[in-house]
């Protein structure tokens, strides 16, 4: 390269270039902090059912250790890419039907075999930015001994008015297979062996900046479910006779679901408000709302309080115990299908240093029917409580 | 129990009449971590969505969570 | 010393690594360190990502606090407004706004209109750089780096080898080449630069021993209509297209600078091939001709 006088321009390029990071002789690599690992480790517990609920002795309910480790790894000026590995262990005594006990009150019957399984999942997403918003892919499956579920769906992000206002919209689409475990054997007859599951849904959403410390979003989904909808291990007790679980074959879900988000600077913290209204066409309602407040400690902790509560009604065909059946042939006694409110409290805490964060977090979720705000008549022996406590550790690299 | 919803809509509107023309600058305290939607770690969100939707029959968010496992 | 090829796909083009090195591992951890880099840039001047810089202050955009920025952040808005200065306003990073006008897929030449309409968004002279505080004082104006990120990628791809023991080799990234050090034997690389119309193959060689070639061209991004070629190179100052030269090459010490010079020169019209000789920097100029290219 013969290298002619350089002009005077070529100097002030030269010398505004040479002054850039990149050129100095020992250009140490800069880190490369965009990626990032993490593990996340939870103990859910369920308070054991008393006696007084079975009519008998009190019995360990459910428990679940969960790990889950996570991998997010940009690509690109516009890529990202997530992948979520779950393993779980859940173990433990569930409801397995209601008989009526005396003057007509429900009395629990637990399974009475200590069941253990395990259930790996993996989700895998990828997700591209444009200007004006970005779109997700994400495939998951989840496994366990006798269930096994795979979806796919997608989701797509408009950013308009300046970026003041996101419009969103996501649908996923679950197919699940079940071959419930002694199904169909001498022990169980009822038991169904093999059965399958679509779900679809579908949701849209607006969220806006409403000023500079606060951000709202309000959004609709839609659930449709059609298929084996009932649970193959609980039962229901039907005019002296004992039945299996059998719901509809389909189910539509409506919810509403409205966050904001609030900066509050002179305290440092931001608070939390979450609500949700949910109607279905087996007739439940259900409402939540969840408060919580975000406090910044010092330059890196974050200490989060919140408290969740819900209610919800019944499903029309549920009841504790059926006195005579039902032209539809509808039966269930699951806790899950009854009126009954909860309160969960909650505490987190979260801490960075350099690349890492931390967080645990330790909740407490309470059941009984008289946390709702309309009257229960008789409220389900099997309601639960329990408790999680969970750590996580994550590092950027 | 529709009142909740209609209250929180309510509040919202009111408080809305503060509508400012947010100038894109002015965004630092919504970029904090703790101003996010989910504000947890590793998939927390995820993971307390998934707790609550095997113990209760609401389901529906904002978002798509994975797929369903049989959870009793 | 054996030479190890690293292929792939950054910046929107096929890039290579070709490392001299003792051994393989030396050649991947250098390879590592220059991808890295490369991985690096490319994301935090990305127009998409939310987290990168340029999104963060394009949506400053409209009022007078503007915001800060990194020190290599700085140092890259310190060279735009050198480049602008010894370019006669023809060097501006605020020329990404036209985009909005030039949809060159969609293969319609804009009206005069909406070009104008954005003309008021570009300017430099506008914006208010003094570090490390950045206003971009109307909402709408925006900061591309896409103009000369990827030659200075180039160079501190080139760097990461040399900070990795690697004494001979190159940076390609899609014909923005940096070089690390001339062959073991000290004989110069033959780098052929691509031909402007007929894209598979080479219109010259050119062998640089040190230093690096970036080039630039009417054939990048493009549409034809009407048998007139409009080009992804837009003069800040009208809006439109440049429309006399077809490619030009330019060596200099940095990639980054030789990238400047061809952007410039392109810019110049006819008037480049002097300006880059004025600059003292060698060159290769092509102009269209109404069969296809000449040199200049």
């Amino acid at each position: 390269m013969q290298l002619k006088k350089p002009s005077s321009s070529l100097l002030a390029l030269t010398t505004a270039a040479l002054a850039l990071p990149g050129y100095a002789p020992n250009a140490e690599a800069w880190a490369d902090t965009e990626s990032d690992a993490g593990y996340r480790f939870s103990f859910y517990k369920e308070g054991d059912i008393s006696a007084e609920a079975t009519n008998g002795h009190s019995s360990e309910r459910y428990q679940v250790i969960s790990n889950q480790f996570h991998l997010l790894m940009p690509r690109g000026e516009e890529w990202e890419y997530a992948a979520d590995v779950t393993l779980e262990t859940m173990s433990g005594a569930s409801p397995w039907y209601i008989v009526p006990g005396d003057s007509g009150k429900p009395i629990q019957v637990m399974s009475g075999a200590s069941i253990e399984d395990t259930r790996y999942a993996l989700q895998g997403r990828a997700r591209k930015f444009r200007e004006d918003g970005k779109e997700s892919f994400t495939a998951s499956v989840s496994n366990e001994r006798d269930y096994l579920s795979i979806s796919g769906g997608g989701d797509v992000d408009f950013e308009l008015d300046g970026k003041r206002t996101t419009i969103s919209a996501g649908a996923l689409y679950s197919h699940d297979t079940l071959n419930p475990t002694d199904g169909r054997s001498d022990r169980f007859p009822d038991r169904i062996d093999h059965a399958t599951k679509n779900t679809m849904t579908a949701y849209g959403g607006v969220s806006e900046i409403l000023n500079e410390q606060t951000v709202a979003q309000l959004a609709l989904s839609y659930t449709f479910s059609d298929g084996f909808l009932s649970d193959p291990y609980k039962e229901a007790y039907v005019a002296g006779n004992i039945v299996a679980d059998s719901r509809p074959d389909r189910r539509n879900q409506f919810a509403v679901n409205f966050k904001l988000r609030q900066y509050w600077a002179g305290w440092k913290g931001a608070l939390h408000l979450d609500a949700r209204y949910f109607h279905d066409d087996w007739g439940v309602a259900a409402d939540t709302v969840e408060l919580g407040w975000y406090q910044s400690v010092g330059d890196s902790w974050t200490v989060s309080p919140s408290v969740r509560w819900y209610e919800q009604g019944h499903a029309d065909f549920y009841r504790p115990y059926y006195t005579v059946t039902r032209d539809d042939g509808h039966y269930s006694s699951d806790y899950r299908l009854s009126a009954y409110g909860a309160l969960a409290y909650r505490l987190g805490v979260m801490d960075t240093w350099k690349q890492w964060s931390f967080s645990m977090a330790l909740e407490y979720y309470d059941s009984n029917d008289g946390y709702t705000l309309h009257s229960v008549d008789q409220a389900n022996p099997g309601l639960v409580d329990f408790a999680v406590i969970s750590a996580s550790v994550s590092r950027k690299f | 129990m529709k009142r909740v919803t209609i209250t929180i809509l309510l509040a919202l509107a009111a408080s809305g009449c503060a509508l400012e023309k947010v100038q894109p600058w002015q965004r630092e305290y919504l970029a904090r971590p703790e101003m996010n939607w989910d504000a947890g770690l590793v998939g927390e969100q995820d993971m307390r969505d998934h707790t609550y939707v095997s113990k209760e029959a609401a389901t529906g968010g904002a978002t798509i969570g994975g797929g369903g496992c049989g959870c009793n | 010393m054996q030479i190890h090829s690293y292929p792939f796909k950054a910046m929107g083009s096929p890039c290579e690594l070709k490392l001299y090195a003792e051994d393989r591992a030396q050649a991947d951890a250098a390879a590592d360190r220059a991808t890295g880099e490369i991985s690096r840039l490319e994301r935090v001047y990305s127009r998409y990502r939310p987290d990168s810089v340029t999104t963060r202050i394009n949506r400053s955009a409209g009022i007078a606090r503007g915001v800060d920025v990194d020190a290599e952040t700085a140092g890259l808005l310190d060279y735009a407004a050198s480049a602008y200065g010894e370019s006669d306003g023809l060097f501006d990073l605020t020329s990404g706004v036209l985009r909005r006008a030039w949809d060159f897929r969609s293969g319609r030449v804009p009206d005069r209109k909406r070009v104008e309409e954005l003309l008021p968004l570009v300017g430099w002279d506008k914006i208010i750089w003094r570090r490390p505080r950045i206003v971009l004082p109307v909402a709408g104006m925006e900061l591309d780096f896409g103009g000369f990120v990827k030659e200075y990628t180039a160079d501190c791809a080139a760097q990461a080898c040399r900070a990795a023991g690697i004494a001979h080799g190159l940076v390609d990234l899609g014909g923005d080449i940096a070089l690390i050090g001339p062959h073991p034997d000290g004989s110069a690389w033959r780098v052929g630069v691509q031909h402007p119309r007929d894209l598979a193959n080479a219109i010259a060689y050119v062998e640089l021993d040190q230093g690096a070639i970036a080039t630039s061209g009417d054939y990048e991004r493009f549409m034809e209509v009407d048998g007139t070629r409009y080009c992804h190179i837009l003069n800040p100052r009208t809006g439109w297209p440049a429309q006399h030269l077809a490619s030009v090459s330019v060596l200099a010490p940095q990639c980054l600078i030789a990238g400047t010079a061809t952007t410039i020169a392109i810019l110049k019209e006819e008037q480049g091939p002097a300006w880059l000789s004025e600059l003292g920097l060698s060159h290769l100029c092509f102009e269209r001709t109404r069969e296809g290219v000449r040199q200049c």
